[in-house]
C-alpha cells in the first residue's frame, strides 16, 4: 500500500462568480521513501495542491474534491480528527514563506523544542536533552555557532537560516512524509548540498517519503526520483525523471526545458516559454496548456484530456497530451 | 542644474559600512557579544549601473542592503545618495515606500500591504511619483504589471490570494513605480521559475535602461546575477574579498571563494569546502582562510586588504596569483558533496 493515495483532487477557489481552479483533478501515489518533484511554473498550483491536502486553506475561500488517504487513512476531510493528530508529527511541511511557519514572537528554542516533543516518544524528554537535539538539528542545517543563536528570535536571522531553522524543524518529529515548498530558494549552492544531505539521510534512516516543490529542475533531477509537471492546476507529465527530462512526452514540458538559463549568455534577452498560464487555473473544457501550445489543434480544446502512458513506454510514465502520438515534436 | 561636462555624481557612495547586532550569551554569565555582520563595506554606482551583490547565506548582504535604503542605521560609516547623505532614523513609513531609494525585499510579504490589491499598491506609487489621478495611474500599473507576467485580473487580487512568485513579481513592479534613483533587489527573482524568471530579469533591465537607476542585486546565485551585473562584488562572512567587471570576475576569478562559488554554480561540485564559519567569533586574518585551498600561516595573521588585480578588478587575496596553477594541479573538484545524497 502506498503512503500516500491522492485521487481526483481538486481546490476550487470560490472568487465573486467564477471559480477559479487552481487544483483540477490530480492523481497520484506516493511510497515510502520516495521522492516526488514537483515543477511548473509560478501559479501553475504547486503550493496550492499541498496545502489543500493538509488541510491548511479556509473552507469557505474554496471547495474540495477527491479523495486523499495517507498510511490507509483516509484524511479528506480536514475538519476530521486524523489529519489534524498527523499534522506536525507524521507529516511536517517546510513553507514556501518561512515567516508563516515561525513565530515572530518566540525563540527558534522554543519553536525547535515544540517540534521535537511531536516525534513520539519524545513528550517527556528532560528541557538538557531537547536542548542538546535542538542546537544538533540547527548545526546540520550549516548555522555556525548554533548553541548560541538557538537563543535568538527569528527576525534575527538572516532569509537563508530562517529557511533552514524551518527545515530542522520539520525534520525534527522524524516524519514520515515531508512537504518540502520551495526549500532552498534563498540558499547558495554549498549550503543547499548541506540541506539536501540532511533531507537524503532522512530518506535514508526511516524511509521519509518527500514531496519536493522546485522551480529548479535541475535539482529535482538530482534529488527526485519522480517527477511531477503541473500546469494550470493538472498535471501534463509525471514519470520516472529520467525518462521525464530525456524523453519528454508533453510539449509543455519541453517548453519548461528549453528555458533554462545557464544556457543563456550575459546580454542575451533570457526566454521565457510565450504568453502565460491562464488567470483562473484549469479550463473547463479541453487541454489546459492548449492555448500556448504550438502543436494545439481542435481536438485538444474539446474534451479534458485523461493522463495516458507516454509513447516512451516507461513503467509510471504518464501524459496527458493527446497528440503524443503523431510525431509532432 | 549640473552642467553637462561635468560629471554628475554617483548615485550612491557609500563607505566603511559597518553593521553589528548584539547577540545575548546563553549560559549562566549572560552578557552579550557583537556579531559583526558587515565589516567596513565601501561601493559607489554610476546612474545606469547594475551592481550584483554575491556570497553565501548569512554573509550581511540584507544587512548593507537595509543600511542603504536608509532602513537601519549602520555603527560606522556614510551612505550618499545623489551626493546627499542619507539620515537614519527619519525615514517615516510613507518615506520609505516612496522614496528615491527603494528596496525589494528578499520575503515578498514584507513589500506588500494586505489590505490592497496588487494593481492599487502599483498604482499609489505612480499616483505619488507622477502626482497623476487614480485612472491614468491605473492604466500604468495595468501596463507595468503586464510586463512581468501579471494579467489584470490578477492585479485585482490580494496579496493573499497570489502565489509566492506572482507576489514576488508584484513587489518588483511597486518598487519600479517609484522611479527609484536607486533598486535595492535583495533575491529578488529567487521564488521564480527560469521562464517567469527571465521575463522579470528582463523587465528590470529594461527599465534601468530606460529610466536609469542604479540598481544593487542582491543573489546567492551567481549564475542569475550574471544576466544583469556590470560589476560584482563578492561578500564573505561581512567583507568584500573580490569586486570588478562582471565577465572579469567571472570568467576569471582572483579569489578562490569566487572561483570556488562560480564551480559550484554549474553544479559541478559543491566547492566551498569545511563548516562555514560563525560570525560571531570571525576567524583571524583572512576570513577565508579556514576553507582555503590557497591558505598557508601568513593568512592567519592579519587581515589582508583589497588590492587591484587591473583596473577596477581588487581582489583581497594576496596569492592570486596561484590560482589558476592550483586549480590546475587538483585532479578533480570533489564532487561526493553534491552526488553522495542521490
Ligand atoms: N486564496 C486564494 N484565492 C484565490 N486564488 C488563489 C488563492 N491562493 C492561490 N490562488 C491562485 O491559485 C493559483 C495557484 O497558486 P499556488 O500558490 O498554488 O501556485 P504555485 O504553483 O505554488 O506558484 P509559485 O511557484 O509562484 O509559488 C494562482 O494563480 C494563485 O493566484
Ligand atoms: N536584527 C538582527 N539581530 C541580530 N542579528 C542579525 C540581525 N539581522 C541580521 N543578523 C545577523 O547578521 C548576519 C548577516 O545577516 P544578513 O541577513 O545580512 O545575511 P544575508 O547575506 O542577507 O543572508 P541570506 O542570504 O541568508 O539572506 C547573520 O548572521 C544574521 O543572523
Ligand atoms: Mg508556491
Ligand atoms: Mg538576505
Amino acid at each position: 500500500m502506498a503512503l500516500l493515495e491522492v485521487k481526483n483532487y481538486a481546490v476550487h477557489f470560490r472568487r465573486g462568480g467564477k471559480p477559479i481552479r487552481a487544483v483540477d483533478g490530480v492523481s497520484f501515489t506516493l511510497e515510502r521513501g520516495e521522492t516526488l518533484g514537483v515543477v511548473g511554473e509560478s501559479g501553475s498550483g504547486k503550493t496550492t495542491l499541498f496545502l489543500g491536502m493538509l488541510g491548511l486553506l479556509s473552507r469557505h475561500a474554496a471547495n474540495f474534491r477527491g479523495s486523499v488517504r495517507f498510511d490507509g487513512m483516509d484524511i479528506t476531510d480536514p475538519a476530521a480528527e486524523n489529519i489534524r493528530t498527523l499534522r506536525g508529527r507524521r507529516i511536517t511541511m517546510i513553507f514556501q514563506d518561512p515567516m508563516t511557519a515561525l513565530n515572530p514572537y518566540l525563540r527558534v528554542e522554543t519553536q525547535l523544542f515544540e517540534a521535537i516533543r511531536r516525534s513520539e516518544g519524545a513528550s517527556r524528554m528532560d528541557l538538557l536533552s531537547a536542548r542538546r537535539q535542538a542546537a544538533a538539528l540547527l548545526q546540520a542545517v550549516g548555522i555556525p555557532d548554533a548553541a548560541q543563536r538557538i537563543r535568538q528570535y527569528p527576525h534575527m536571522f538572516s532569509g537563508g537560516m530562517r529557511q533552514r531553522v524551518m527545515v530542522a524543524m520539520a525534520l525534527a518529529p522524524a516524519p514520515d512524509l515531508l512537504i518540502a515548498d520551495e526549500p532552498t530558494t534563498a540558499l547558495d549552492v554549498t549550503v543547499r548540498a548541506q540541506v539536501l544531505r540532511e533531507l537524503a539521510s532522512a530518506r535514508e534512516q526511516y524511509g521519509m517519503a518527500m514531496a519536493l516543490i522546485s522551480h529548479d529542475i535541475g535539482m529535482v533531477a538530482r534529488f527526485a526520483q519522480t517527477m511531477m509537471v503541473l500546469y494550470a492546476g493538472r498535471i501534463m507529465e509525471m514519470g520516472p525523471v529520467t525518462a521525464v527530462l530525456e524523453r519528454p512526452a508533453h510539449p509543455y514540458t519541453r517548453a519548461l526545458l528549453a528555458c533554462q538559463p545557464s544556457l543563456a549568455r550575459r546580454g542575451d534577452l533570457l526566454r521565457a516559454v510565450p504568453g502565460a498560464p491562464p488567470l483562473d487555473g484549469a479550463p473547463e473544457r479541453g487541454c489546459a496548456f492548449a492555448d500556448r501550445c504550438g502543436y494545439a489543434g481542435d481536438r485538444c480544446r474539446a474534451a479534458v484530456p485523461e493522463p495516458i502512458p507516454a509513447r516512451t513506454g516507461i513503467t509510471g510514465h504518464i501524459t496527458s497530451c493527446i497528440r503524443q502520438e503523431e510525431g509532432l515534436w | 542644474m549640473v552642467a553637462l561636462d561635468t560629471p554628475s555624481p554617483p548615485v550612491l557612495e557609500a563607505r566603511d559600512i559597518e553593521v553589528t547586532y548584539p547577540v545575548a550569551l546563553s549560559g549562566w554569565f549572560g552578557g552579550n557579544v557583537l556579531l559583526r555582520a558587515v565589516r567596513g563595506v565601501s561601493l559607489w554606482m554610476r546612474a545606469g549601473e547594475c551592481v550584483g551583490l554575491v556570497g553565501e547565506s548569512g554573509c550581511g548582504k540584507s544587512s548593507l542592503g537595509r543600511v542603504l535604503a536608509g532602513l537601519e542605521r549602520p555603527a560606522a560609516g556614510t551612505v550618499l545618495i545623489d551626493g546627499r547623505p542619507v539620515q537614519w532614523g527619519r525615514q517615516r513609513a510613507a518615506r520609505r515606500h516612496r522614496g528615491p531609494v527603494q528596496m525589494v525585499f528578499q520575503n515578498p510579504y514584507a513589500s506588500l500591504n494586505p489590505r490592497m490589491s496588487a494593481l492599487d499598491a502599483v498604482a499609489e506609487a505612480f499616483r505619488y511619483r507622477e502626482g497623476i489621478d487614480w485612472r491614468s495611474a491605473r492604466n500604468r500599473a495595468r501596463q507595468l504589471l503586464e510586463e512581468v507576467g501579471i494579467e489584470e485580473a490578477l492585479a485585482r487580487r490580494y496579496p493573499a490570494a497570489l502565489s509566492g512568485g506572482q507576489r514576488q513579481r508584484v513587489a518588483v513592479a511597486r518598487a519600479l513605480a517609484c522611479r527609484p534613483r536607486l533598486l535595492i533587489a535583495d533575491e529578488a527573482v529567487s521564488a521564480l521559475d527560469v521562464s517567469v524568471q527571465a521575463q522579470t530579469l528582463n523587465t528590470l533591465r529594461e527599465s534601468q535602461k530606460r529610466l536609469g537607476f542604479g540598481m544593487l542585486f542582491i543573489s546567492h546565485d551567481i549564475s542569475v546575477v550574471r544576466h544583469l551585473a556590470d560589476r560584482i562584488m563578492v561578500m564573505y562572512l561581512g567583507r568584500i574579498v573580490e569586486e570588478g567587471p562582471a565577465e572579469a570576475v567571472l570568467d576569471a576569478p582572483r579569489h578562490p571563494y569566487t572561483e570556488a562559488l562560480t564551480a559550484a554554480a554549474r553544479w559541478e561540485a559543491a566547492s566551498v569546502k569545511g563548516e562555514p564559519p560563525s560570525p560571531l567569533s570571525p576567524p583571524p586574518g583572512c576570513p577565508y582562510h579556514t576553507r582555503c585551498p590557497l591558505a598557508r600561516n601568513t593568512c592567519a595573521a592579519a587581515e589582508p586588504p583589497l588590492q587591484t588585480v587591473d583596473g577596477d578588478h581588487r581582489t583581497a587575496c594576496p596569492h592570486w596569483r596561484e590560482l589558476n596553477r592550483t586549480l590546475a594541479r587538483q585532479p578533480e573538484p570533489d564532487v561526493s558533496a553534491t552526488t553522495g545524497m542521490l
